[in-house]
């Protein structure tokens, strides 16, 4: 079966040492990088590439998981010839084939020479903590502009023969608002980029040129068999599904990702074709046509939950493509804004998840809940009269019911594998005080295995004029989809001041200010649930409950248990569940406020705006979709609209535009 | 009167209890082993005592001093064996196990899984009262809220409780006065407060030093008592002792009020032996590799003592205590061999175990595994296997690797030496980043191995490894019992002290530390142990501001002559360890430190007063080693029989009860003064 050159047993020592090779590269950049990013949420990876650009390894164990599959060619090609010690700097996705995907990723990359041919190129990138433009950090939701996101570093030979190019670092730094970390994780990535080429370049050595040029070349085929192998069981087939991000943050028109998964044999393809125009605001993936591991990166659950043990590697991905409409929010056109593009991957994540659900039914969790967001705190330091900037709690969901248990519980899967902060360490670092940090009760959406709950942060402010952010606030109207009879997770909130006569209801918070004695209460949302919550063993209902995962009401109203003093009542847990007869049959349960959107945003009607929005020019297609949307919501208030109207309305609109 | 020169360390391990006597004054070491008694592992050990004073010629009453290294309480932990357990925690904080610190240990699967926490949630209770970062109270504890408390702890039916309220290590007045409370209501409870053992900020990691100590203490005191009393009974007439996760040892009372602290002496102790025989071969840094049956182990000791860590796990919960700092490289000699349906030769991470084993153990094992290997390749002598108290049986090593050479479309014999090299990339590609990530070059360090199989495999990892110089102890099988025996009396304590360098009041640094001290101090004296010199080693965790982790600075007095002289050692430490240093960035202090060391009489190894042996030691036999597909004719040596001065060229086997070493091309051997074997890259 295997089509590779290399011996079996070598294959398998030499896929380790490779890996290993870029573990070793990615404890040296932790070791000596200097910012927080890097030591704490380890927001970085490492990895070798064929000179063609394809990852053959890739960590494992450390770092973000998402890049395995990156191609690295058209930054390679974007210079003619490399000398040894030539080191490429980039972070600019639109010149870099989507090598970097937002300007905070600092992407650098090293060819490896042995006795002068080039057998491969060193890659590692870092997420800078500021890289200039607008907002400190860089990441602003509303930039709506590549420009506004920070200097754009188009790849350049930051090392020339081993020779550092000093004005031109200069000239980045000076673009950067803390330079000396910046240079700091820079040198730590070269680092990292030196251990890679000295250790291949030993191997070599013990292997010799011949045999890990083709080793290299092996396990990249190697990864495609074993991935082959596991994707020709899903059956042929066409799967669709949909999701949607709340909004784009500019408007209030929620974001519709579409994608046809076709399965034929061991090929996937994923056809976003359906999914909304790029938006006026951070959330575009520049994913620059390619199948990028941000348009395909779900794959790798369904890969390594069928088989653990899989190589990490691109050729895993080999037999995957992707039809991505140009101009679109899975493949945005320069100088479209991309700073926030993790938040609508996480959407893809779920659309790859619920295809996969829809190809194997029984086999594929619920939705998690799909969101990330950073609480940021800027409370005035009144002793040197700036501001102190920390992030209170990196807030995540629960994640989804799967088919053997419940889903865990204020964690998220995929992307936002981060710590939290210890409450102590919050405290001792600013003047607010959390009042509570925990799961969040009947979020979790309900099954016979439950969805992991959300949690809830409660905090109190005690300076005037302190400052909070939290991006990424989704899921707060779109909820985590249940599946084979599980019902939609709950979903997020924050509230002003709960519980006073002064509460306020937040919705996404952009930036707040808090006065002394204000409380925010930040509720993320819940997973799915798997299966039919009626069907659950009255006995975990009650664990629930008596582990704050479920209030008695919620047992009751969700799974139909009675809970009297603390016991189950089993005559009137009988009682409540025949009352409901039997489920409702459908598949999916994506909650009430998606099925009231999609009684007015039909497929026909979906279909008839990206026709008309397609057409258009890029620019022109954010101001036309917002003028549709209203016009049709607004004849929805009084009646059925359905495409007809839509294409009256675009008639009309039409006749007033010049452009069209 | 009985002559009481004698010292017993005696070490539990999973499938041997190890013993180690040592006559204090002719500095002669004895090591005995017997088979580990599961269901009640002070039956082995008592019986060990038995069997080897009576071997020695003494009886239990020469025995003046014993050190003990249990593994209970780790094996509590992990087979969740402990005691039902309640946990208090300040109002909103109710989830702080659930939580933990998030991250999965799977992030590429689509359904992760944690542990749960040793104490459900319905067992966890919320009180009020709060206390902030800087010790001031911002809600006093309501009496009511702690007499409901305690009147629903009455309720849990729990044999311990663990108290952990939120900057309790700023400000411990509530924590103690809820644990007054409960003591009064219920004097039999077992009340651990996290304040009282472990006052480090981060509630999640010193709630679960709490909640650990809570969990294992009641099991802990009753397998002490029963030590006690069946010591006794054989004549022991000595205060017992316990090893520790520092590398250090306590009294038995220590150990019943803080069993938490012994979480992972099992390997720590290990280490601990290793750094004396590396000692006494003059080696100051080397690696440590323990192989055993199921996993390899590594450790690094730097300046002849074992490097320490604040960030180790006691099965799946962390343990920010320092410990003594060993880390799992995998394949072990029970790892088990398998082609994946690609043809692929994978090794491990399934192994065979001790039972059913290694299939030429003959005891129902069809797998094959890394030891068929060694026994198809040469490496071992299946006639003396622990001394020849074990049979290998070739042909059924043989038998098992068969469909594995097959698959390979290699000759038996070849596909075991694959085996071998697949297992040996599998400890390098864990070997290389693991070494990386402490900021040590293996290459420029001495490999020390010990266990039942590291120095069978240590060659071929220092080959691959590039590692120069290979030092096998005198009995590599025994390390954990021989370190029990000279570890000395250490404690460590930590108090957070959050204050920004500028401004810092050096004073109260000074007063901290000396009641630190001072607490020490009355602990060594309540160990009633017979002590050579005491020291008192300070220490304080700094980190420039913002950053995430601290690093720990020593400090003496004259790093606290001014704030200047504290700022530069930070940054001087800070360069040393990470290569880089930012000299006019803030610097934070965040936690100051005491470790006490009590220092025992030193053990004294007399050299080995055996006549010098000259040129080539006595060859036992000859046997073929399969190497690189080529059949090397290799010499067989006795270990017992080779003497100081020996020189042992490759290819060659040196077989003792404990081990084989094996010596491959590349390296040339020789036996030091005190009896070590040390391989030397040629």
């Amino acid at each position: 079966m295997p089509t590779g050159q290399t011996d079996k047993v070598l294959l398998e020592i030499l896929n380790n040492k490779f890996q290993s090779v870029t573990e070793e590269m990615a404890y040296t950049l932790q070791r000596t990088a200097h910012t927080v990013f890097v030591n704490e949420t380890a927001d970085f990876s490492t990895g070798l590439c064929t000179p063609g650009g394809e990852l053959f390894a890739y960590p494992r164990s450390v770092g973000i998981s998402v890049f395995i599959n990156l191609d690295l060619g058209d930054g390679i090609r974007a210079f003619p010839a490399y000398d040894e010690g030539d080191i490429v700097i980039t972070n600019d996705p639109y010149t870099s084939g989507g090598l970097a995907s937002h300007l905070t990723d600092t992407n650098l990359f090293k060819p490896i020479f042995v006795r002068g041919e080039l057998l491969a190129f060193a890659w590692a990138y870092v997420h800078s903590t500021d890289v200039g433009g607008k907002v400190p950090g860089s990441l602003s939701p509303s930039s709506n502009e590549v420009f506004q996101e920070g200097i754009r570093v188009t790849p350049f030979k930051l090392y020339r023969a081993g020779e550092l190019d000093r004005e031109f670092l200069g000239h980045l730094l000076s673009n950067c608002r803390a330079p000396n970390d910046n240079w700091g994780d820079i040198k730590a990535v070269i680092a990292a980029l030196n251990t890679g080429e000295q250790r291949l370049k030993e191997m070599v050595e013990h292997y010799g040129l011949h045999t890990a040029r083709q080793a290299m070349s092996d396990v990249l085929e190697y990864g495609r068999e074993r991935a082959a192998t596991l994707f020709r069981e899903i059956p042929d087939g066409v799967y669709e599904f949909t999701d949607y991000l709340d909004d784009d943050v500019v408007t209030d028109i929620p974001v519709r990702i579409r994608l046809r998964m076709t399965v034929r044999d061991s090929a996937i393809h994923l056809d976003y074709t359906g999914s909304d125009p790029q938006s006026n605001s951070a959330f575009n993936i520049p994913s620059m046509g390619k199948p990028h591991p941000w348009v395909t990166y779900r794959l790798i659950s369904y890969l390594y939950d069928a088989d653990p043990k899989i190589p990490i590697n691109a050729g895993l991905f080999r037999g995957v493509s992707a039809t991505l409409p140009e101009g679109s929010i899975v493949n945005c056109r320069f100088p479209a804004a991309v700073g926030l593009r993790t938040t609508t991957s996480l959407r893809l994540m779920d659309v790859i998840q619920g295809a996969l659900a829809r190809a194997l039914p029984g086999r594929v969790p619920a939705a998690s809940a799909g969101a990330i967001t950073p609480v940021v705190l800027a409370e005035p330091d009144f002793q040197s009269g700036g501001r102190r900037v920390s992030t209170i709690e990196p807030l995540v969901g629960g994640i989804g019911a799967s088919p053997h248990g419940d889903g865990l519980d204020a964690r998220d899967v995929g992307l936002s594998n981060l710590r939290n902060n210890p409450i102590e360490i919050v405290e001792a670092d600013s003047s607010i005080v959390i009042r509570e940090y925990g799961v969040r009760p009947d979020s979790g959406g309900p099954g016979r295995f439950r969805g992991g709950t959300g949690v809830v942060l409660e905090f109190e402010a005690r300076k005037p004029n302190t400052v909070i952010t939290a991006r990424g606030m989704e899921r707060q109207r779109f909820r985590a989809w249940g599946i084979q009879g599980g019902r939609s997770g709950a979903n997020g909130f924050a509230l002003l001041n709960p519980g006073t006569a002064a509460e306020r209801n937040l919705r996404k918070i952009d930036v707040l200010v808090l006065n002394p004695g204000d409380v925010v209460r930040i509720a993320t949302p819940g997973g799915g649930g798997y299966g039919d919550p009626y069907t659950r063993d009255p006995a975990l209902v009650l664990r629930d409950v008596e582990r704050g995962r479920v209030t008695v009401e919620g047992a009751r109203r969700d799974y139909g248990v009675a809970i009297r003093d603390g016991r189950v009542d089993p005559a009137e847990t009988e009682r409540l569940r025949r009352a409901r007869g039997g489920p409702d049959g459908s598949d999916f349960d994506f909650g009430p406020e998606r099925a009231a959107h999609e009684r007015v945003w039909t497929e026909a009607m979906y279909d008839r705006l990206m026709a008309v929005l397609y057409a258009l020019p890029i620019e022109a297609r954010p101001y036309v979709r917002s003028r549709l949307v209203a016009a049709i919501d607004l004849r929805a208030k009084t009646a059925h609209p359905g495409p007809a109207d839509l294409d009256a309305e675009w008639a009309h609109l039409r006749a007033q535009l010049r452009f069209a | 009167m009985f002559d009481r020169r004698f010292k017993i360390g005696i070490d539990i391990g999973g499938t041997f209890t190890d013993l180690t006597l040592l006559d204090v004054e002719r500095g002669v070491l004895h090591h005995y082993k017997v088979p580990s008694t599961q269901h009640s592992p002070s039956d082995a050990l008592i019986s060990g005592v038995q069997q080897l004073t009576e071997q020695v010629g003494i009886t239990p009453e020469a025995i003046a001093y014993f050190v003990h290294g249990t593994t209970l309480a780790l094996n509590t932990v992990i087979q969740r064996r402990g005691a039902r357990t309640a946990l208090i925690v300040s109002r909103g904080n109710r989830s702080v196990l659930d939580l933990a610190r998030l991250r999965v240990p799977q992030q590429f699967s689509f359904a992760p899984a944690v542990p749960e926490p040793l104490v459900p949630s319905s067992r966890v209770r919320e009180i009020g009262g709060r206390i902030l970062a800087s010790g001031e109270e911002i809600e006093p504890l309501s009496p009511d809220e702690v007499a409901a408390a305690v009147a629903w702890l009455k309720e849990q039916e729990v044999e311990a409780c663990a108290i952990s309220l939120l900057h309790a290590y700023a400000n411990p007045s509530h924590e103690q006065a809820v644990k007054r409370a409960i003591e009064q209501a219920l004097p039999t409870l077992i009340v651990a407060a996290s304040s009282g053992i472990w006052p480090e900020i981060r509630e999640y990691e010193r709630t679960m030093v709490a909640v650990l100590n809570a969990y294992i203490a009641p099991q802990m005191a009753r397998y002490l008592a029963r030590l006690e009393r069946d010591a006794a009974a054989i004549g022991l007439r000595t205060e017992l002792y316990i090893t520790k996760s520092n590398g250090g040892i306590m009294s038995a009372a220590s150990a019943r009020q803080a069993p938490v602290e012994t979480l992972l002496s099992g390997p720590a102790s290990g280490v601990v032996g290793a750094a004396f025989a590396a000692k006494l071969a003059g080696i100051r840094h080397c690696v440590t590799l323990d192989m055993g049956g199921t996993s390899a182990d590594v450790s690094l000791i730097l300046d002849g003592e074992p490097v320490r860590s604040t960030e180790n796990h006691a099965g799946d919960y962390p343990v920010v205590m320092p410990s003594v700092d060993v880390s799992s490289i995998g394949a072990g000699g029970g790892s088990i061999a398998w082609v994946d349906p690609y043809g692929v030769l994978k090794v491990g991470p399934e192994s065979a175990g001790a039972e059913p084993g290694p299939a030429c153990y003959g005891l129902g094992g069809t797998a094959a595994t890394v030891t068929d290997a060694y026994v198809v390749c040469g490496f071992l002598n299946p006639g003396h296997f622990l001394g020849g108290r074990m049979r290998l049986d070739p042909q059924r090593a043989s038998e098992a690797i068969a469909p594995i050479a097959r698959r390979l479309g290699q000759s038996v014999p070849e596909a075991a030496e694959s085996i071998l090299q697949v297992a040996t990339a599998n400890m390098v590609t864990e070997f290389f980043p693991l070494m990386t990530k402490k900021g040590v070059d293996p290459r420029e360090y001495a490999l020390l191995p010990y266990g039942g199989a590291g120095p069978t495999h240590a060659c071929l990892l220092a080959a691959e490894v590039g590692i120069g110089r290979i030092v096998v102890p005198h009995s590599p099988g025994t390390l954990c019992a021989t370190g029990a025996l000279i570890n000395d009396v250490k404690k460590d304590y930590v108090q957070t002290f959050r204050c920004a360098l500028d401004g810092l009041d050096l004073n109260e640094v000074r007063k901290r530390f000396g009641r630190m001290e001072e607490e020490a101090r009355r602990w060594l004296d309540g160990e009633g142990i017979d002590l050579d010199r005491r020291e008192f080693l300070c220490a304080a965790d700094m980190r420039y501001k913002g950053q995430a982790y601290e690093i720990e600075v020593p400090i003496d007095a004259v790093a606290l002559e001014s704030v200047e002289t504290l700022r530069r050692r930070f940054h001087d430490r800070h360069e040393t360890v990470y290569r880089h240093a930012d000299r006019g960035a803030a610097v934070e202090l965040v936690n100051l430190r005491v470790r006490v060391v009590g220092i025992t009489p030193p053990v004294t190894v007399r050299l080995q007063d055996r006549a010098e042996g000259h040129g080539r030691a006595e060859p036992k036999g000859r046997r073929t080693l399969l190497l690189r597909g080529q059949r090397l004719s290799a010499t067989i040596y006795e270990r017992a029989a080779l003497r100081p001065g020996h020189r042992l060229p490759s290819p060659c086997i040196v077989e003792q009860d404990d081990t084989t070493t094996v010596i491959l091309p590349g390296f040339a051997g020789r036996v030091d003064a005190y009896g070590n074997l040390v391989l030397e890259r040629e």
